[in-house]
């Protein structure tokens, strides 16, 4: 347990006056499904975009591997951003040939079957797609790396629970073995049985964070209610 | 890795790109064969067309592609690529300045089809199709390949600027666009300083076929391009590396 | 064979419960092979090293083991299910006739109780 993937130390993110993160601290091990908890706002995404080098201007130290965030780094993780970041202009196939061009990890046919399985068009503008199938893809391409971590942001908000359930499953279906996975979510009831740790961001802080069974047996309460607890007004 | 960034970055709009060279070429086989009278009033608008639409056109769609693929929703995935910010930057201005010359040379092309029945045209052709003259457009085209890259680097720190105030988004397009204007006054300043300015003509016979304004010094004048482009391009690596904040 | 689990208390005992059941109910037989662990979280939709302490508490508890190569395995010794099984019961009925007592009949009562009752609940 001593061994880390991925070390998140004393990150403070300021714009301007306004302050995102507030000296969070944290530590992935290796083979973990980490859920990064908290409502909007509450720096999430702020954190997820540091870790992916997305942010570059923050205090504090951020580690993958021993790596600062940078070129190394974004071969070791695969994150699935909360935006619609393929250019919408490329056929599905071509979106594949983008991962593979460019991702050592990348396991094509792995792809290909999730995405049969997923049922999305290969043959179709990403453009033409319906947003639940564009995330599909998102999905997909992320999942189908065989990366050391993965980094989800929010990859069941605006899904309805069937969904959910699908692409929970295809998310621990896939995931390389060894490997960590970072979730961001503020639907908790759906998923927290998949997390092995937990993080609660409230305010650009860390509130509460653990095991969650621990958590459970400790509180004796789900997941779930502890974080309508935690950010009650 | 720089091959398929430019790969990708050629794909965006080569479709847009070869239409409009296309269309110059078809417009410009096309007018002989056209009405007199229709010739004498449709020549300027298609002159026109060719020589304003088109260019803006071409600078709205890489000033697009710059911003949206790197500091909009794309940006989340060319900034997760495994990719050097050096390269990123490097495969947009290649690819801006072949689709520059590209459009050049179709407006050339153009200019010379329009012309053709005036005056001799073909055998000016074939008296321009020697080595030597071949080798002097050449090295124009190397001149103003080198003199439009400042220009471009330029526009592209510009849209990085942009992106560094994640605060006010309005103040920060003022201020890019401000030090874009500024970067670019520089240079020329610089240039007609340092360089100064000649007219320069490639003759054929008698006749100046080519002409154009031109630093007096070339040495000079590439060494100020040289070094205003190796400077904006540094910054604006810089931006992408160091003061990165996508929204 | 998907339970619902309930997020209030510890998932990795809720899972052992639960396959203890299948086990000691003979759904899964003396010597049986266990599915992996990512296939057995997937049906369940809990995470994988979860499950994965569940087996390992339940292979200390002798009701599985592991051959190295081959997997995960259901105990071949009867005797320990059979001991294990008649504990369960004791524990069911125990608790059975403690809400008997609770509701004010005697425990003599039960056996009339539950042949009055028993054919309302398969």
């Amino acid at each position: 347990m001593s061994e880390v993937l991925l070390e998140i130390k004393n990150v403070t993110k300021r714009y301007g006056k306004q302050v995102a993160l507030q000296n969070v601290s944290f530590d992935v091990a290796p083979g973990r499904i980490v859920g990064l908890l908290g409502p909007n706002g509450s720096g999430k995404t702020t954190l997820i975009k540091i870790i992916n080098n997305l942010l570059a201007d923050y205090e504090g130290e951020v580690y993958l591997c021993g790596h600062a965030p940078g070129v190394e780094t974004k071969k070791l993780v695969s994150y699935l951003p909360d935006k619609m970041a393929l250019p919408t202009w490329l056929a599905v196939t071509e979106a594949l040939n983008l991962y593979a061009n460019f991702f050592a990890d990348f396991d094509r046919a792995r792809a290909e079957n999730l995405l049969h399985s997923l049922k999305v068009p290969p043959g179709k503008k990403i453009g033409e797609l319906s947003k639940g199938m564009q995330e599909k893809l998102m999905l997909t391409l992320t999942m189908a790396r065989r990366a050391k971590l993965y980094v989800l942001d929010e990859p069941i908000a605006g899904v309805d629970p069937a969904a959910r359930d699908l692409i929970i499953s295809t998310i621990i279906d896939n995931f390389a073995d060894g490997s960590s996975l970072l979730i961001s979510t503020h639907i908790i009831s759906d998923v927290e049985a998949v997390f092995d740790d937990v993080i609660f961001l409230k305010e650009g802080a860390v509130d509460l964070q653990g095991e969650a069974e621990a958590l459970r047996s400790q509180h004796g309460k789900s997941i779930d209610q502890l974080f309508r607890e935690v950010y009650r007004c | 890795m720089l091959a398929k960034l430019m790969m990708l970055d050629l794909r965006f709009a080569y479709r847009q790109f070869l239409t409009m060279a296309a269309l110059l070429l078809v417009i410009g086989l096309a007018v002989p064969y056209m009405d007199v009278n229709i010739l004498r009033l449709g020549v300027p608008i298609l002159l026109a067309v060719a020589f304003t639409i088109i260019p803006v056109l071409c600078i709205t769609l890489v000033i697009r592609h710059f911003q949206r693929n790197l500091y909009g929703d794309e940006g989340y995935l060319m900034f997760t690529l495994p990719v050097g910010t050096n390269q990123l930057l490097l495969s947009k201005v290649i690819t801006t300045l072949i689709w520059f010359n590209l459009m050049l040379c179709s407006a050339i092309v153009f200019v010379f089809l329009l012309l053709r029945d005036q005056f001799g045209i073909w055998e000016l052709v074939k008296e321009l199709l020697t080595w030597d003259i071949l080798r002097k457009l050449l090295h124009i085209l190397f001149i103003i390949n080198i003199n439009v890259l400042p220009f471009i680097l330029a526009v592209f720190m510009g849209i990085s600027l942009q992106s560094m105030a994640v605060r006010n988004r309005k103040l920060g397009r003022f201020w890019g666009i401000a030090a874009m204007l500024v970067a670019i006054a520089l240079f020329v300043w610089t240039t007609v300083r340092l360089a100064g300015w000649q007219y320069l003509e490639i003759t054929v016979g008698d006749q100046a076929i080519i002409s154009a304004s031109m630093a007096a010094s070339e040495k000079i004048n590439i060494a100020i391009c040289a070094a205003f482009s190796a400077i904006f391009f540094g910054l604006n690596s810089y931006i992408m590396q160091r003061r990165l904040n996508l929204d | 064979m998907k339970p619902k689990f309930d997020p209030a208390l510890p998932i990795y005992t809720q899972i052992m419960e639960w396959f203890k059941r299948l086990i000691l109910s003979g759904k899964l037989s003396p010597g049986e092979k266990v599915p992996p662990v990512r296939e057995l979280a997937l049906q369940l939709g809990v995470n994988p090293n979860t499950l994965q302490r569940a087996m390992s508490e339940l292979e200390r508890e002798g009701l599985l083991y592991t051959e190295r190569t081959a997997g995960r395995f259901v105990t071949e010794d009867s005797a320990l299910i059979a001991s294990l099984r008649e504990e369960l019961i004791r524990q069911v009925v125990g608790g059975f006739l403690e809400e008997v007592r609770a509701l004010g009949y005697e425990p003599a009562e039960a056996e009339r109780l539950i042949k009055k009752y028993g054919g309302e609940t398969e």
